[in-house]
């Protein structure tokens, strides 16, 4: 694969806010967290939405904590919303997969995170396919770290599951053993 | 009973022996025909919104000629015993096609016949990921829309059916409404124009996430819905359609083909359609409607300008220029020559 192929199963995430789409019925922003960049998109995007159809501004501290929130609002939104999600990856990626689960498509969300950079290691939602569950974890795609759940030493794989929201990670000393 | 691609007989969608076990009018101009195997085997199930395909002799038995119908199922395809289908008595020719006298043949069936059916098709099948279902009938557009309904139903899916006819002339009707008994299932219905219009802006505007929408009717209704379900902020992907007629199209400009396997050339006057061209050539093309809405009568081409008059291909596909509905598209412009790889 030459360097400028882009990986496969992994988010690519837009490097500016996209601007609102102008379809939409009604708008749904979520604020994730407290940074102040995403914090400072997520009321751009609500100005802009207000200006075409009827918008609702919902910032929790974290989709962890305030998942119900997040449920109740999903369940509200009617077809025909735009759901735009600003925060941390960790959260960015449960979220728009509870999105999903909810019926949301493709075509109906837009996000923007704050901490994508690459080489640097972000908290991530990881799933250890051995304790089958799914951590918040401080690493990179291709890279190793320690389960917090079974105490494994994990491989982060660069393949990230839409539906899931996390990383699939796996024993990287599997092969080693005898 | 040889069943290619699968070897149990009741997988069978080639076209065979189908006997009418019960005929029975819903209204004046709707008839509805119960069809099942004659030996008794179970049929192949279906998606809901699928369509049997239905060898007619409008002209007579031994007229020679025969006309392929397609008419859509009411079950739910699971495990089918029995195929019913509701048809449309159409007395006049409608848009570029004539489909009228297949209609008044299929009126003509007694219980005992036995036709040739084909299929079960799929064209207008549900979304298996959606999480609520909105469906639209306008007319006779129920047929499809029941099935769906049953399907919902069967599923323990969640459904809203809005059901556009004239007074008296409400084919299923009675089905719908006991289908709106189960849990999850409602039904709203609309009279008029106005009325109709009025429903299809409010509950286009009140529906959950992740709905998908089906729509089956005339013309009017179904652009009437795709611009009440934009409107309402629907992307295209969850308003599904299905047409059973096209709005009548002008004769177009006269253009030629040339048959790439023969290098015979052939000559489309205005108001011919290619597909009718090809067969006076000698070249079988299969095809349904002729009315640029099935897809049946889609030709490979290989260079040549096009004018797409269909409804069923994408923008990405004509944009490709590689292929055609030979019954309503045309070479753009007079006098086009277009290769066809036949």
């Amino acid at each position: 694969m030459s360097p400028s192929e882009p990986v496969l199963g992994v988010p690519r995430w837009p490097v500016e806010p996209e601007p609102v789409d102008p379809t939409g019925a009604s708008y749904l922003v979520l604020c994730l967290g407290l940074d102040p960049r995403a914090v400072d998109v997520a009321a751009e995007w609500a100005a802009e939405a207000e200006r075409i159809a009827p918008t609702r501004l919902l910032s929790i501290a974290g989709i962890d904590r305030d998942r119900p929130r997040v449920d109740v609002a999903l369940h509200a939104a009617r077809t025909g919303v735009r759901i735009l999600v600003a925060g941390e990856q960790y959260d960015v990626l449960l979220t728009l997969a509870l999105a999903r689960e909810y019926g949301a498509a493709a075509a109906e969300l837009q996000c923007f995170v704050v901490d994508a950079a690459p080489g640097h290691p972000t908290a991530l939602p990881v799933y250890c396919a051995h304790c089958r569950w799914t951590h918040r974890v401080l690493g990179d795609p291709g890279g190793e770290v320690t389960c917090p759940g079974c105490a494994r030493h994990l491989e982060i794989h660069p393949h990230h599951s839409a539906l899931r929201g996390s990383f699939l990670a796996s024993d990287a000393r599997a092969r080693e053993l005898a | 009973m040889t069943s290619p691609g699968h070897l149990h007989p009741s997988y069978d969608v080639s076209p065979r022996p189908l006997m009418v076990v019960e005929v029975r009018d819903l209204t004046p101009e709707v008839r509805h025909v119960v069809l099942v195997d004659p030996h008794g085997t179970a049929l192949t199930p279906h998606e809901p919104g699928a369509h049997l395909v239905v060898t007619t002799t409008p002209s007579g038995p031994d007229s020679g000629v025969t006309k392929r119908n397609a008419y859509s199922l009411t079950g739910d395809g699971v495990l089918p015993r029995q195929y019913a289908i509701s048809v449309l008595r159409k007395d006049a020719p409608t848009g570029f096609g004539d489909e009228s006298g297949g209609s008044v043949w299929m009126h003509g069936l007694e219980v005992g016949d036995v036709i040739e059916v084909e299929g079960p098709r799929s064209g207008f099948a549900p979304r298996h990921d959606q999480r609520h279902c909105l469906l639209l009938a306008g007319g006779i557009g129920v047929t499809p829309v029941l099935s769906h309904a049953r399907a919902a139903v069967r599923w323990g899916g969640s459904v809203e059916v809005l059901y556009s006819y004239r007074p008296g002339h409400a084919a299923h009707l009675d089905d719908l409404h006991a289908l709106a008994e189960a849990p999850g299932v409602s039904l709203r219905m609309a009279v008029t124009v106005d009325e109709t219009l009025a429903l299809l802006r409010d509950r286009l505007a009140d529906q959950p996430l992740g709905t998908h929408a089906y729509a089956c009717g005339p013309p009017a209704l179904l652009a009437a819905y795709l611009e009440a379900g934009r409107a309402a902020g629907w992307t295209d992907e969850r308003l599904h359609l299905e047409r059973f007629s096209a709005p009548a199209l002008d004769p177009g400009s006269p253009f030629s083909a040339l048959i790439v396997s023969s290098g015979r050339r052939v000559d489309v006057a205005p108001g011919t359609s290619l597909l009718v061209a090809l067969h006076e050539a000698g070249v079988a093309v299969p095809s349904l409607c002729r009315q640029g809405v099935c897809g049946e009568c889609v030709v490979p081409v290989r260079s040549g300008r096009l004018e797409h008059r269909d409804l069923v291909l994408s923008d990405v596909e004509r944009r490709a220029g590689d292929r055609m509905l030979s019954c309503v598209s045309r070479g753009a412009g007079p006098d086009e020559l277009i290769e066809v790889d036949l």
